[in-house]
């Protein structure tokens, strides 16, 4: 029998986190949240076997973002969710900061859009970075330069701000 | 001027308003979808013993499959033969891969996905299979162990999916027609160059079929290219790409067989007839 206390602590502590990467990947929240929730029923269905991972919430992560760039998939499956459960429940209006962000990060190539929101959103050091995305530390710490520069005058950010390794 | 993590911050604190399911409302959501999947169960198996009643001609022995199934029918081991076990997905000596694999999990009732479909399913609607199967199972490949992992470890992901029987003819044959109606397309989207620069491209995707009737009761390789050129100067842009995936139907289960880019057509048809050769085991009918 999985461990249902171990989900729910699971869940409970990781489910803002993911949001927020998954909202700088889709542009969308009730979008970014049905991939979320989706995402951790795929874990619930294998949680005693990624409760054992050491790391599970790359593996979620890895499994949001299949869903997430599953796009035709994605509106398939808000209405079916739309069909069994009703309407969403509503949404919170973005600020205007969080508006300004999303959609400068749309002006990124996915590459840096996913490494700039690894680093700076969930806080992963440039070698996790590395290690889950599948590249060398050097080419974490260039998307994160060019990503920065071409934010900068978006955001009126510093694009000389130096990543923490 | 802001710094980047502060505006990292407002985005987060906007989403904190955010409402959750609760827990234990996930897990029974996922607990209806498995009840469903018992039910479609039942429902194969009640439609096997239909069909045996059906062509039992006058004089050959009674069926052995009772005609009437009621209560046995929601027993998890009738279940049983509908899924797709572990083995009879490619092992890892099929592939010259190893020690390490991802099991990629069981699924039911969730469309097929098909990556190298994607860019022309985000621009032409209605143009992909829409056959959902009812189980889907997967596993992929990889060079090494954790500890030790080679830079490039990914070597082939492999799905199966368990349709009803008439769907698993239907989803090849709409696969083919993707590829006459995909083929040609164009999209314009922004990359990073080797450069650093971020440049304005123009990608065309051309889809073929480099092989059929390789393996199982029906087989296609498709090959998917993507050249991509400067949008405004028309220069070619990196080296474009190449994938060749295969897809095999041995009964009612089709696999879908993706082999790391570079792999040449003659080894992504060997993988796929293995993929084949071991299917045989779970299909209906058997082969």
């Amino acid at each position: 029998m999985p461990d249902a206390a171990g989900f729910d602590e699971f869940y409970a502590n990781g489910r803002q986190r993911l949001l927020g990467f998954v909202y700088l990947l889709t542009n969308d929240q009730s979008d970014a949240q049905d991939v979320v929730q989706e995402a951790y029923m795929k874990a619930w269905q294998h949680w005693s076997t990624v409760d054992r991972y050491d790391d599970p919430d790359a593996w979620l992560r890895t499994v949001a973002y299949r869903i997430a760039v599953s796009r035709w998939r994605r509106v398939r499956n808000r209405t079916r969710a739309y069909l069994r459960h009703g309407p969403d429940d509503p949404v919170p209006e973005p600020s205007v900061t969080s508006v300004a962000v999303v959609q400068a990060l749309r002006r990124l190539p996915d590459e840096q859009r996913i490494t700039i929101a690894m680093h700076y959103l969930l806080g992963m050091p440039v070698a996790d970075v590395a290690r889950e995305t599948g590249v060398a530390v050097g080419t974490v710490k260039a998307r994160l330069h060019r990503g920065r520069a071409a934010l900068a005058p978006l955001l009126s950010i510093d694009p000389t701000e130096s990543a923490d390794v | 001027m802001s710094d980047l993590r502060d505006l990292m911050s407002s985005v987060t604190t906007d989403l904190a308003a955010v409402r959750w399911s609760t827990a234990e409302e996930l897990r029974r959501r996922v607990r209806s979808r498995r009840r469903r999947t018992v039910a479609v169960a039942a429902g194969a198996v009640a439609a096997v013993a239909v069909g045996v009643a059906a062509f039992a001609a006058p004089g050959q022995r009674p069926p052995t499959v009772p005609l009437t199934p009621t209560a046995p029918t929601m027993q998890p081991s009738i279940a049983a033969p509908v899924e797709i076990p572990r083995s009879v997905l490619l092992t890892a000596r099929d592939v010259k891969a190893g020690p390490d694999n991802q099991d990629d999990g069981v699924d039911a009732l969730q469309p097929v996905w098909i990556p190298e479909f994607m860019a022309c399913a985000a621009q032409r609607d209605g143009t992909l299979p829409t056959q959902t199967p009812r189980y889907s199972r997967g596993i992929t490949h990889l060079l090494g162990t954790q500890e030790n992992r080679p830079d490039r470890p990914f070597v082939v992901a492999q799905q199966v999916y368990r349709f009803a029987a008439p769907d698993a003819d239907g989803f090849l044959r709409d696969l083919r027609s993707a590829v006459t109606s995909c083929d040609g397309l164009t999209m314009t989207g922004d990359v990073e160059a080797k450069s650093g620069k971020t440049i304005r491209v123009r990608a065309t995707h051309r889809w073929s079929i480099t092989a059929e009737g390789f393996a199982g009761d029906d087989s296609l390789v498709v090959r998917h290219d993507v050249a991509a050129h400067h949008a405004a100067t028309g220069e070619p842009v990196g080296e474009g790409t190449v994938e060749q995936v295969a897809y095999v139907r041995v009964g009612d289960l089709v696999t879908r067989v993706a082999p790391r880019s570079g792999t040449t057509l003659d080894e992504t048809r060997r993988i796929a007839t293995v993929a084949a050769g071991r299917l045989c085991a779970a299909a209906r009918p058997r082969c």
